[in-house]
């Protein structure tokens, strides 16, 4: 994938049975692979639901969103989420170890050899000790059980990987290697690495930080620009979310 | 042997003694001597109005009747099913009465022609008792299922979308709610195949055996019902779950569970 593409984006959810709240409103931007993507925005601010319409677990009320010229859904969908991979907020597991679950997006083929290698591999870079991947995941630490997720995602080896707040109960120094690694993944393979965090130390390794405020993009441009300036509503929106 | 006849008036000698769980209910403060009350008097009625509808029944003789009051019954249990899993929707009502129908009809045809060799093929005096304890298991299987899939999918969310995100199907993603809901819908039906006649007399035996049956005799159609029931069971649990959990996705394979349903009329999805 090369480009990705909001334009004019609403998403709205109904509350009340006659009321509606809007989440994301008119939001556009583009955004070009190879990258590194920090989004900011307060709690509430519509992150997760720009994520979500990505992949398509939502779809718009207006606006397209478009990859490489292409408005999202006119192919397979599965394909698509094999293609455009979010990483939930919470870590969800399925029966079986912490090995099974890496590999658990091969629904419907039999897992091989060259699949359990890889799945070994990519536990080894997220940092889960060997001796781990035959537990069950609900045995892990809270950062570890985040950790074989995003390891699960990866498995899928994506075109766009999106972190919904992924690294949020992550050591620091263990989410510093893993954000550096999936930074080089990202820029040394052509790859969008999208990052909803507001956690200033995580967004100045993104080479650009969208900021979401209200449903809309208030602040777009290079995260050391956007963060210093004490008076950008950046700022005021990470001091709001460390308050 | 002599069988004792049940008289209307020994029928008031055995209400009278609900007035005993009537003055616990109230001694306890439990608010249930209303219900008991009404049960008491609903329960007489009832099965005295389904006496007489039956005993007319055998006295037509002719398959018309049976085949309408067997209609009127898969009604009322797909009905039923519906509100007892609190989705009153029409899909899922419509649904329900569906799949009761076909199973139950489809099973108890079986037990009827291949096993017993009812004749005619109508004789309302198997059809309508058997044919009812087959509603009575298929409305109680789809109503469990139909409850307990709902409450799977509802409370197992993140784990459903976190399938989704990485590329499963809603049928895939929803496999674990599934495979949940037919366990709870089927438990029952084995335990009571492990505990017949050990914890606990079948009804149908106990009755036959009280009107002078041969023992060996109620035994062997006990056994009859106990399979029929449990095929009934299974098959309408697995057809109703199946088909319900595909309505908990879009076309896009979006989780998007309906609105939780209305208790009283039916809501629209």
């Amino acid at each position: 994938m090369r480009s990705l593409r909001f334009e004019n984006v609403s998403k709205s959810f109904a509350v009340e049975k006659d009321r509606r709240v809007a989440v994301l409103r008119d939001v556009s931007f583009e955004l070009t692979a190879p990258g590194v993507v920090g989004l900011a925005g307060r709690s509430g601010s519509g992150k997760s639901t720009l994520f979500r319409l990505v992949n398509r677990l939502a779809d718009p009320d207006g606006g397209r969103i478009l990859a490489d010229g292409e408005a999202l859904g006119g192919g397979s969908v599965v394909d698509l989420r094999r293609r455009f991979v979010l990483c939930p907020q919470r870590a969800a597991f399925f029966p079986g170890s912490v090995l099974d679950n890496v590999t658990a997006p091969d629904w419907m083929t039999k897992r091989g050899e060259g699949d359990v290698a890889r799945a070994e591999a990519l536990l080894e870079r997220v940092e889960i000790p060997p001796e781990r991947w035959t537990s069950e995941p609900s045995a892990l630490s809270v950062g570890q059980q985040m950790r074989v997720q995003i390891a699960r995602c990866l498995y899928l080896s994506p075109d766009l990987l999106m972190l919904d707040e992924s690294t949020a109960n992550l050591d620091p120094h263990i989410a510093g290697r893993l954000l550096d690694d999936l930074a080089r993944w990202a820029r040394e393979d052509s790859r969008l690495l999208l990052h909803a965090t507001h956690e200033p130390d995580k967004l100045r390794r993104c080479d650009r930080m969208l900021v979401l405020e209200a449903g809309r993009i208030v602040a777009d441009g290079p995260p050391a620009r956007l963060l210093d300036d004490e008076r950008g509503p950046a700022a005021a929106i990470l001091r709001a979310e460390a308050d | 042997m002599d069988l004792h006849a049940v008289s209307y008036w020994d029928l008031i000698f055995a209400a009278a003694a609900m007035a005993l769980p009537i003055f616990i209910s109230r001694y306890a403060r439990l608010g249930l001597e209303k219900d008991l009350a009404i049960g008491t008097v609903r329960l007489l009625a009832q099965l005295l109005i389904v006496g007489h509808i039956l005993a007319g029944l055998f006295a037509i003789n002719r398959p018309l009747p049976v085949l309408g009051v067997l209609l009127v019954m898969v009604v009322i249990a797909g009905y039923n099913a519906a509100k007892r899993a609190e989705q009153m929707r029409v899909r899922v009502v419509v649904m329900a009465t569906g799949v009761i129908g076909v199973v139950a009809m489809a099973v108890c045809a079986y037990m009827f022609y291949v096993v017993i060799g009812v004749e005619p093929y109508f004789n309302p005096r198997y059809v309508i008792p058997l044919m009812g304890m087959g509603l009575n298991g298929a409305m109680n299987a789809v109503a469990v299922g139909a409850r307990a899939l709902d409450g799977r999918l509802r409370d197992g969310r993140e784990r459903v979308e976190a399938a989704l995100c990485v590329g499963a199907t809603g049928r895939q993603a929803s496999l674990f709610a599934v495979r949940e809901a037919l366990k709870q819908a089927m438990v029952p039906a084995v335990n009571n195949l492990m505990t017949a006649g050990i914890v606990q007399m079948p009804g149908i035996m106990t009755g036959q055996i009280i009107s002078g049956v041969d023992p060996l005799l109620a035994v062997r159609y006990q056994v009859v019902i106990f399979y029929l029931l449990t095929v009934i069971t299974v098959l309408s649990a697995t057809t109703t779950i199946l088909l319900l959990a595909d309505s908990y996705f879009t076309k896009a394979q979006q989780f998007a569970p309906p609105p939780r349903a209305i208790r009283r009329g039916l809501s629209p999805r």
